[in-house]
């Protein structure tokens, strides 16, 4: 039950330190893949989604900000629990 | 008549059984609510599409059951995770939820298999009826709260769809329900009371805020038929409306934002159905035979993939009691096989390649692609790399990893183990293999001849797809690893359309209330206080004004004294307050006022 003198393998730092790792590996593994492979834009040869990395940006980046609108916008919508149990009147 | 019934729509066989379910115990009950999914299934599969069976009610001709492919889709996937979720639900004690549970897949069946709109709407009803039972049935009175609203909610499309239908029965003289080609307020009405059902914005809340409140079983129902029967109905009846891709496209980014600002797990998971359903509508409004297809496949892999994280939560909640992410965490140690399951959820649901979100969303984005469409097509890009980071690594991270709050349960009780088993395969087994699923699209062929549906053609001839795909959801993982701080959980939840009714009814009743009696206050004091009784002064004025001008003649005529005058002139006064004059005095004034009209 006490989760300093008994760290599951997931809670362990080096676990931790070891799955980063293999997140930025996986991350560039496949950014390196794309170099190997041939592939056409979906509205034209030359449109912007033909470019190198843009499927990895567009995930970057639609992620980030997904996050931070959620962020600003949580400064204003988000209340506590009980907000709908109070009464106003 | 019951025997013309049986042969026809699948829901009676669901109806009968809920009839005889509460006269069984135990095993049995629990044996036979799992067999009659199973029955179904097989029913539907035997069902020849091109089937029209008629029943004449009143002047018309009821289509009790209507066959084609794209309710036949819908009727398999159906009863196939409504036979996975009996399985779930074996360790129900009570007969309640299945009862509850097979009216209302019962009647989302009957939607799907009645050809006409009279019996769509019965079905409807019943549907919104029975569902709130599963609400119910958690018996917390937070639940109650939410049912009441979610059946509030419902009733109100239901009646904005009743108003639609009759609008439309009145104009066509036709209840067949097909594709509606023309807009007009009728179609608009039976638009508006579909989309209520398909959670679509601004009528989404109330699906956040009543299936987190469901029972552990009820989520799991709950989760696949109202919004995908709502998805069947726009598919069948609005296929190319443009306003869908718009509502689609906003339902998808909706469901992102919010799932993320979201601490209870069943609720992320509510938002993630909107998410999802999004790219259905979407793809409704795209209304290519592509699209259309792309939505029942999506919509197919999105019951078992939804049913299968709504399963694994309703374990942790079973085992733990809990659902705050603030409050669970790190329950990898002792329930590994739920996190298992779990985990293939999440990974279809982020469409990972070889899990089933993979074969079935791309039918979408690519019927986008086809169209031209670059706004919906990078929308629909954006919310599948969003769904990764809100179902796909928020969910699993903050039940079964994040923060060890010492919670030790046991493991998920067999049955469950055994229908998340059952769902994760199937999830895996369409990424592998979605020829299955295609063969049964609306539009077979088309969906075949355009994609991919051999392992080796998806996986081998097609990898540069699975290296873009994968690509866009590591960067995603990779960021919510990176601004994980930014996502930390907080015990709050977030304001929604529903504060419209929940909080907004209040303060406009206040408002009201303000408003009104302060007008009402400045007509009190103004009319009653004043201007009445001036003007009850005026209307006395004005007659012993006349009368005592009469008066003065006759004191100059009599030469009376200032005495007699005195006295005469508080006679009138007197007289004419209290109204009482003699009758003389009265008839004189009267034919003067005679002789002074007939003048004029």
């Amino acid at each position: 039950m006490n989760q300093s003198s008994d760290p599951g393998y997931f809670d362990k730092e080096s676990t931790k330190k070891l799955l980063w790792r293999l997140l930025w590996g996986v991350c560039i593994f496949f950014l390196i893949l794309e170099l190997f492979i041939e592939r056409h834009g979906h509205f034209g040869d030359h449109s912007l989604d033909s470019y190198f990395g843009f499927f990895g940006l567009l995930g970057f980046f639609s992620c980030l900000v997904c996050i931070l609108i959620a962020k600003g916008l949580g400064l204003f919508l988000k209340v506590k629990e009980d907000y709908y149990d109070r009464d106003i009147i | 008549m019951i025997e013309i019934l049986f042969k026809s729509n699948p829901a009676f066989l669901f109806f009968a059984g809920a009839i005889i379910l509460p006269f069984l115990k135990g095993h049995l009950r629990n044996i036979v609510a799992i067999i009659i999914p199973a029955i179904s299934f097989f029913i539907i599969h035997n069902l020849v599409p091109g089937t029209l069976e008629t029943l004449p009610f009143l002047h018309y001709d009821l289509s009790i059951l209507r066959v084609d492919k794209l309710s036949k889709a819908f009727g398999y996937i159906f009863t196939l995770s409504s036979f996975a979720a009996m399985v779930y639900g074996y360790y129900q004690k009570k007969s309640l939820e299945f009862v509850s549970t097979l009216v209302y897949v019962g009647s989302a069946l009957g939607v799907v298999f009645s050809g006409d709109l009279f019996s769509l709407y019965m079905f409807w009803e019943l549907m919104a009826v029975f569902s709130t039972f599963l609400i119910l049935a958690n018996k917390t009175s937070k639940s109650m709260a939410a049912a009441k609203r979610y059946i509030l909610v419902h009733i109100a499309g239901g009646l904005i769809l009743l108003a639609g239908i009759i609008l439309h029965i009145n104009g066509t003289g036709s209840i067949e329900f097909t594709h509606f080609a023309t807009q007009n307020l009728s179609t608009w009405f039976i638009l508006i009371g579909f989309l209520v059902n398909a959670a679509a914005i601004p009528f989404s809340s109330w699906l956040p805020d009543a299936y987190p409140e469901a029972t552990i079983l009820g989520g799991v129902v709950l989760s696949a038929y109202t919004s995908k029967t709502a998805v069947y109905t726009l598919a069948r009846g609005f296929a190319g409306w443009d306003i869908l891709i718009m509502i689609g496209c906003g339902m998808a980014i909706y469901g992102i934002i919010y799932a993320l600002l979201e601490n209870d797990m069943r609720r992320i998971l509510a938002y993630s159905i909107v998410n999802q359903v999004g790219f259905m509508v979407c793809a409704v409004g795209i209304g290519t035979p592509l699209a259309i297809s792309g939505a029942v496949a999506h919509a197919f892999c999105h019951i078992i993939y939804k049913a299968l994280l709504w399963m694994s939560a309703g374990s942790v909640l079973y085992r733990v009691g809990k659902s705050k992410c603030t409050e669970i965490g790190g329950l990898y140690r002792t329930m590994p096989l739920t996190l298992l399951f779990g985990l293939i959820g999440a990974l279809a649901i982020s469409s990972v390649p070889l899990t089933s979100g993979f074969t079935s969303k791309t039918i979408i984005i690519l019927a986008a692609e086809y169209q031209h469409l670059v706004i919906p097509w990078l929308i629909l890009e954006i919310a599948s790399a969003g769904v990764f980071l809100h179902a796909g690594i928020k969910f699993p991270y903050f039940v079964f990893f994040n923060v060890d709050r010492g919670l030790r349960p046991k493991e998920a009780p067999p049955c469950m183990l055994i229908a998340m088993g059952f769902l994760a395969f199937l999830c895996i087994f369409l990424g592998c293999f979605p020829e299955t699923l295609y063969n049964i699209l609306p539009d077979a062929e088309l969906v075949k001849s355009k994609m991919a549906y051999t392992f080796s053609d998806i996986y081998i001839h097609h990898f540069p797809k699975v290296v873009t795909q994968m690509q866009m959801l590591m960067f995603s993982g990779l960021v919510f690893f990176l601004f994980l701080p930014m996502l930390k959980r907080t015990d709050t939840i977030s304001i929604d359309f529903d504060w419209g009714y929940r909080k907004g009814t209040t303060y406009f009743y206040k408002l009201m209330d303000v408003v009104l009696n302060s007008l009402n206050k400045v007509a009190d004091s103004v009319v009653i206080r004043k201007f009445v009784p001036a003007f009850y002064n005026l209307i006395i004025a004005i007659p012993v004004f006349v009368l005592l001008l009469l008066a003065r003649v006759t004191w100059v005529i009599r030469q009376a004294s200032p005495d007699t005058i005195q006295k005469e002139r508080l006679l009138i006064h007197s007289q004419l307050k209290a109204a009482t004059f003699p009758i003389g005095m009265s008839a004189i004034l009267t034919l003067i006022l005679f002789a002074v009209l007939f003048i004029l």
